[in-house]
């Protein structure tokens, strides 16, 4: 019995073959949205839940308390010995400096290692997974060892054989490679591609012996105490026991403005405060977004099998009437579904493929995801088979029911189906119109927040990072600018406006007894600050570059922040600037129309602008118009010749500011091709309803055209049905829309107000697509001669 | 064998009854072969189908071979039906999708008959109606009255009691027509009872006995 059905399915299928293309690609499409989904969840939530004890380990984080709780993480290296030996419930703890910006020569070639170096010792491997695949890891207690992962070793030494070779940091240090590391596991928000060992940090960073290792006050985020501790529930203690060892060791005032706490790892990533801060409702919108386009290609499904009744009512009152039991029938409609379910689900991991190496070539870029393991893949396939059968095969188990083999043979029974199959219809392009409207909104905001400077100007600024020990060259470099005709004007800084790492620290304004219990932030350069970024200055004038005698221009928010209104009553006041100036009390001496100085997601903050050369880290050069390629040779030539251990690196200011907004970003991609998807599976829907419905309506299509109609009123007769369709799911999604992207658009502090375009272009889109999807069929069956459709059997 | 007593069918039509079968009494002897005969409209169609059970009456009693078969549970019903009755259709209705084989195999793979009995009977039938020949063409490459023969032995596949045709040559020409009557004396002669709906004189002479039907009532039986 089961072989015969598989061979009418088979047949029917095949007979069917337009339908079942449509419905095969559909759900293909749809599985494949909706496997890729699931590996992107998967692979965020299982971001640091693989180590053996992900559940032990902590790491520390403080909060600063001013008026906000400033959160940060990363302590001193003081701090770390302190951990090490006085505090017993931990089990192991590391130091673990990463993101190090170095330059090493190996073989004579240079590299930058780009933040992917790291400085720890062999406890971080006890704590984290990331197995060794040659070497000792003791080793890496060691000074003047380096270990690598598999993918860096191959990309310096061309081969993984790597143990005993040497790499030269900075030109100056030799360090012998002990180990190679295995870099599989991707998903850890605490990983590097190349280890130094902790014992050489002071050698290769060329620290000087003024505190970095004693002084607990050293503290620097980059510096992450991990650690694993003997049960998770000492962490009240753990945390008390920290504060006991601040107390003891720094000061006790230290408490007043920090308090330290313990995040566990796995949190890490999804936390907001300290951590990466990726979103968790980004997941839900997928899975959402998964699911939703999943029931569309259902729908269309459902929808075929519903309208397809026509031919199948009556092979089903033949049926019946041949003794069939409504079971049988059932069973055979479920082996057809399972089939080309089955079809689609094989299509779908093709697909799947494809789009993964697509996606991670260009839509994820910085950090691939990971494949799942093919266990859980599996499962989650047969789970979407079986599911998509099921769900699809509660239609026809309706039709069933109802079906009456006479009013089956004698092709009768359309029954009620078209309301249901109207409301799908409807349902499916509301889901398609909501993600179009997304979309629309998406892509304008995230546009705005990339190109909108608030208060100052990037067009045409190049960056060039520049490393402190490089800083001996500066009167060189300046001739050099200076000289050159193609730059309008350069400044030494420290962060540019809109820049990931803004400091900031407290301030004692006009010689109070109190220092102000809020910080502003800093930006820090030279006097050419205002010009090459074009922050207007408001009043007063533009301030020194002397450290002694500091002066400092404050930002508009900052002068009503003090209680002022008039820029020339708060000029020539005394301003003591923690962190931007710690010898010298200085002089405002100006004011400044706000700018940013973080990205767009943040509010403007009161901001002071000084000068503190021991800051500096990058150039920052305004060029004149779009020479930009010929500048760069120039500079390059002549930045070989000042350096020539160094690599020459530059970012367009216009890009690293649109590397800011990484995340919106991906969102604004995901959700285009999200839309994209559901606008072609709800394509694919209307072309096999069409069809159908022309098959339906040919003998009225006849006598209408015979009744003396135009090809055009036939197009328009067939057309009224689906326009109408797609208006309906416009007003129904239309109000969904405005109400979720306004809930979207208040997370930020700058966004686009919604308006009536982007809605009427929906619905233009909308209709444009489907009258586009509809046009060719129904001309072709508005021209078909009626003498041919009229015909009887 | 079947018993008809005070059958009646209607439809509502805007508040009032419509009336298709009205008081029918009728009785059929097993090794009959009936001719049912009236004009378009007159009930001839739905009668079958009551009695084939594809239909219910509104009212009235149905024994078939002493059972009340209307009292019957719908499962009881449909077995009853898979293993006495066969049907003929005036458009065939073949199984597009299905070879001349697979048609006449169908409702003995509903039967949940062994491969190797569905094997026999099929190349039993194949051998009776002499087909053999075609037994791998679809529907579609078949003439009318080559499909009506593939129906007819369809329809005997499952050895049924009774065999109920409607307009069994309606589709077809005078010369394929009557090969298909002849095949039914043939069958009655074999000893199965024949009920068929048909519009045409000649064709219902080939039965023992014509029941004339006018507006849903029997006429001198």
């Amino acid at each position: 019995m089961i072989r015969h059905f598989f061979k009418t399915a088979i047949r029917h299928l095949s007979k069917h073959k337009k339908h079942t293309l449509l419905n095969v690609w559909g759900l293909a499409l749809a599985i494949a949205c909706c496997l890729f989904i699931y590996t992107f969840i998967v692979y965020q939530l299982g971001f640091d839940r693989f180590h053996r004890q992900s559940d032990r380990i902590f790491m520390v984080v403080k909060d600063l308390k001013l008026e906000q709780l400033e959160h940060s993480k990363g302590g001193s290296y003081a701090m770390y010995t302190a951990i090490e030996k006085e505090i017993p419930q931990v089990e192991h703890v590391t130091l673990y400096m990463d993101k190090q910006d170095l330059t090493l020569k190996i073989n004579n070639k240079l590299f930058k290692t780009e933040g992917k170096a790291a400085f720890t010792n062999a406890i971080y491997f006890d704590i984290l997974n990331f197995p060794w695949l040659a070497g000792d890891v003791q080793q890496l207690n060691e000074p003047n060892t380096v270990a690598l992962t598999k993918g860096i070793a191959e990309r310096y030494f061309g081969t993984t054989d790597a143990i005993g070779k040497t790499i030269w940091v900075e030109s100056q240090h030799p360090v012998t490679v002990v180990g190679i590391i295995d870099d599989s596991r991707r998903n850890s928000d605490f990983r590097s591609e190349i280890y130094f060992s902790l014992a050489s940090v002071k050698e290769l960073k060329g620290i000087k012996e003024d505190g970095t290792f004693s002084n607990w006050g050293y503290t620097h985020t980059s510096n992450n105490f991990l650690m694993s501790l003997h049960q998770s529930n000492a962490k009240p203690l753990v945390e008390k026991s920290l504060h006991d060892l601040v107390a003891k060791y720094w000061h006790k005032d230290v408490l007043e403005y920090y308090s330290y706490r313990l995040l566990g790892l796995p949190d890490f990533h999804f936390d907001k405060d300290y951590g990466s801060g990726t979103q968790k409702s980004l997941l839900l919108i997928l899975g959402s977004i998964g699911l939703g386009i999943l029931g569309m290609a259902c729908v269309n499904y459902i929808n075929m099998i519903s309208a397809q009744q026509l031919y199948r009512s009556t092979e089903m009152g033949i049926r019946k009437a041949l003794g069939g039991t409504k079971k049988q029938l059932f069973l055979q409609f479920t082996i057809e579904t399972l089939l080309l379910s089955l079809i689609a689900l094989i299509l779908a991991w093709l697909l799947f493929f494809i789009a993964f190496d697509w996606a991670n070539k260009y839509l994820f870029l910085a950090d691939p995801i990971q494949r799942i393991p093919l266990g859980s893949s599996l499962i989650i396939s047969l789970l979407l088979w079986w599911g998509i059968a099921i769900l699809t095969s509660i239609y026809p188990s309706l039709f069933l029911k109802q079906l009456h083999i006479q009013t089956g043979i004698k092709k009768l029974a359309l029954g009620r189906w078209h309301i249901t199959q109207r409301t799908l219809v409807v349902l499916q392009n509301s889901i398609a119109l909501l993600l179009v409207t997304g979309t629309i909104v998406i892509v304008s905001q995230v546009r705005y927040l990339k190109n909108t400077d608030k208060g100052f100007d990037r067009s045409s600024v190049l960056i060039i990072p520049i490393k402190s020990e490089m800083w001996n060259q500066k009167e060189k470099i300046s001739n050099l600018l200076r000289e050159n005709p193609a730059i309008i004007s350069y400044s030494f800084c420290d962060n540019p406006p809109s820049y990931d790492k803004v400091w900031g620290g407290t301030v004692q304004f006009d010689d109070n007894a109190e220092w102000e219990t809020w910080a502003p932030r800093f930006a820090i350069g030279d006097s050419s600050y205002l010009r090459t970024f074009g922050i207007h200055l408001l009043a007063g004038n533009n301030f020194n570059q002397d450290m002694k005698n500091p002066q400092f221009l404050i930002n508009e928010t900052m002068l009503n922040k003090l209680g002022y209104t008039h820029a020339q009553d708060i000029i020539g006041k005394n301003l003591m600037a923690g962190g931007l100036n710690d010898q010298h009390k200085g002089k405002i001496i100006g004011v400044v129309a706000d700018f940013s100085t973080h990205s767009l997601n943040e509010a403007i903050a009161p901001t002071v602008l000084g000068y503190n050369e021991t800051r500096f880290k990058n150039i920052a050069i305004k060029y004149a118009g779009t020479a930009s390629s010929r500048l760069l040779n120039t500079l390059e030539q002549q930045w070989k010749i000042l350096y020539p251990n160094e690599v020459f690196e530059y970012h367009f200011y216009d890009e690293q500011i649109a590397n800011l907004y990484k995340k919106e970003a991906l969102l604004e991609k995901l959700i285009w091709i999200a839309a994209m998807l559901s606008i072609t599976i709800s394509t694919f829907g209307f072309l096999g309803l069409l069809s159908i419905i022309i098959a339906r309506r040919t003998k009225e299509i006849g006598i209408r055209k015979v009744l003396g109609s135009s090809n055009v009123g036939i197009f328009q007769l067939l057309a009224k049905d689906f326009v109408r369709w797609v208006l309906i799911a416009f007003l129904i999604s239309a109000p969904i829309a405005w109400y979720l992207l306004r809930k979207w658009l208040e997370d930020f502090t700058y966004h686009i107000t919604l308006s009536w375009w982007m809605f009427v272009l929906t619905g233009i889109i909308g209709i444009f697509t489907t009258l586009l999807t509809i046009s060719f069929q129904s001309f072709k069956a508005a021209k078909t001669n009626p003498v041919n459709s009229l015909r009887d059997e | 064998m079947i018993k008809l007593e005070n059958i009646f069918k209607w439809y509502q039509v805007s508040g009032a009854r419509s009336f298709v079968l009205k008081d029918i009494n009728l009785h059929i002897e097993q090794g009959d072969f009936v001719s049912i005969m009236g004009p378009s409209g007159s009930g001839k169609s739905t009668l079958l189908n009551v009695i084939g059970l594809l239909d219910e009456p509104n009212e009235g009693k149905y024994y078939f071979m002493d059972e009340d078969v209307l009292a019957l549970k719908a499962k009881k019903r449909a077995a009853l039906f898979q293993s006495h009755m066969g049907y003929v259709f005036q458009s065939y209705h073949l199984i597009d999708e299905l070879t001349v084989y697979e048609n006449i195999e169908t409702p003995l793979i509903y039967k949940n008959l062994s491969s190797k009995e569905r094997k026999a009977i099929v190349a039993d039938m194949l051998d009776r109606f002499g087909i053999v020949g075609k037994k791998d063409l679809f529907p579609s490459q078949l003439s009318g009255g080559q499909q009506q023969v593939v129906g007819i032995a369809r329809a005997l596949a499952g050895s049924p009691k009774l065999l109920l045709a409607d307009e069994p040559t309606g589709n077809l020409n005078s010369k394929q027509g009557e090969h298909i009557m002849s095949l039914f004396k043939q069958l009655n002669e074999e000893g199965v009872t024949i009920i068929q709906v048909t519009h045409s004189e000649k064709n219902a002479e080939y039965g023992h006995r014509i029941v004339n039907l006018l507006d849903g009532q029997l006429k001198d039986i």
